[in-house]
């Protein structure tokens, strides 16, 4: 009421406009005050390491340390609750939250795929924790922001980098700049999944455990699916296929015996093929939101950058929960036999 | 039966992510048979041709994949989702 008093007069209302200005004016900060455009690479950047470490040479992709830190997290997290676990008395806070999350997680996966739940649990559990919260990791402060300076590399941005040389050879011949090299900042964390490699290897891992679930579950029968060299028509009665009615029927049969064992090979290269959408998804969406929270907190420094924040939060966690259920669909496809589904 | 129905956020979840990996099925493969002939025409110094082949090769792909990867998934929604009911049905006694 007071305030809605003090905006009715004249001077109210002239300090409301100051403030608001004022506001605009911090949020543009960015806009007017930056003098370099920030780069974004869409490979995972290289740290340079003062080290040698066998297989990644002297160089790591930066977001090997987030994939370390979100292990780090998940695993503190679960030995902090295997200690509270054998603690006496009343649980603790910490272990009915995690017992909650655990459980809402085994509820939602009995939901979806009934009583093989508790055997998918393990895996899809940890692609959800996993996921969710590298992304959450990812819109921390200090990720994408806080690094070291590094010569840019030329091969990544061929075509940008073809305009700049130009510049630096117009700039040399007036005599200025011989030894300018471009310093580009080499982030320490760049949020996990915004590397193609990691998503890649979360998918290749779950087509191969459905693959795996497959074979557990419905033991040999399941490579019926692939190798099918078996006409899905039932068996013609022997008396009456005589003359040309019985070669046209032989044939026929031939034909379907062929056309199975050519749709078994398209399952092959269709389950193999299923890895890339699954994930360039995880990859595009992640990286996606990097580049939005970069760019828009490189435009707006203060206040508009929250709200994105939320958005990427809710991004991260519903990422998380788009791979675990696509993980359980694979996992239910295999491991349900679809018999003469092929017939018609 | 609960008063929160944890299957409809099993339901919105199942949709939201056939429909974010169906739109990529039918993308990608045009996207990546592009890429791929692309990258071949540039090793034989044949350029179009094999680039529009591997295209079209991809633009059928997708929507194959796509078909077969729903109906199945669908088949075994349905039969997941009569499993579980019938589940409920059994715990729950009326």
């Amino acid at each position: 009421m007071n305030l809605g008093a003090a905006l009715k007069t004249r001077r109210g209302r002239f300090v409301l406009i100051l403030v608001v200005l004022g506001i605009v004016a911090l949020c543009g900060i960015g806009v007017f005050g930056g003098e370099k455009l920030p780069v974004i690479s869409l490979a995972a950047e290289e740290i340079p390491l003062p080290f040698s470490l066998p297989f990644y040479g002297n160089h790591i992709p930066n977001t090997l340390p987030s994939t370390f830190l979100t292990m780090a997290i998940l695993i503190l997290i679960g030995l902090a609750y295997n200690r509270a676990q054998r603690q006496e008395g009343p649980p603790s806070r910490f272990r009915v939250a995690v017992e909650a999350v655990a459980e809402g997680m085994l509820d939602f996966m009995e939901n979806a795929v009934g009583e093989n739940a508790r055997i998918f649990f393990p895996l899809v559990a940890t692609f959800f924790l996993f996921i969710a919260v590298s992304n959450w990791c990812g819109i921390l402060p200090g990720f994408g922001s806080v690094g070291v300076l590094a010569p840019h590399h030329a091969e990544e941005t061929a075509v940008a980098e073809h305009e700049v040389e130009h510049e630096e050879e117009a700039v040399a011949e007036h005599g200025e700049g011989e030894e300018h090299v471009e310093m580009e900042l080499v982030p320490f964390f760049r949020s996990a999944n915004a590397h193609l490699s990691t998503t890649l290897a979360l998918a290749i891992v779950s087509v191969a455990a459905a693959q795996y679930f497959g074979f557990k579950m419905q033991g040999a029968s399941y490579l019926n699916k692939y190798l099918n060299f078996r006409a899905s028509s039932p068996k013609p009665d022997p008396s009456t296929q005589k003359g040309m009615e019985g070669i046209i029927s032989k044939m026929a049969r031939g034909m379907e015996v062929f056309i199975n064992g050519i749709v078994g090979l398209l399952e092959i290269i269709l389950e193999a093929l299923k890895v890339l959408p699954f994930s360039f998804r995880l990859f595009g969406n992640i990286f996606a939101g990097e580049v939005l929270l970069f760019v828009v907190s490189y435009l707006f420094a203060f206040v508009f950058p929250i709200i994105f924040l939320g958005l990427e939060l809710f991004v991260g966690l519903i990422q998380g929960l788009i791979f675990a259920m696509l993980t359980l669909v694979f996992f239910s496809i295999a491991t349900t036999s679809h018999h003469g589904e092929e017939s018609h | 039966m609960s008063s929160r129905e944890p299957g409809k956020w099993v339901d919105a979840a199942w949709v939201l992510a056939m429909g974010a990996q169906g739109g990529l099925m039918i993308a990608l493969p045009v996207l990546v048979g592009l890429a791929l002939g692309f990258w071949l025409d540039s090793q034989f110094g044949t350029l179009p041709w094999i680039s529009i082949v591997l295209t079209l090769v991809g633009a059928t792909v997708g929507p194959i994949m796509l078909y077969r990867w729903v109906t199945s998934s669908v088949a075994t929604r349905l039969e997941d989702r009569m499993k579980t009911r019938k589940k409920r049905d059994e715990e729950t006694p009326e």
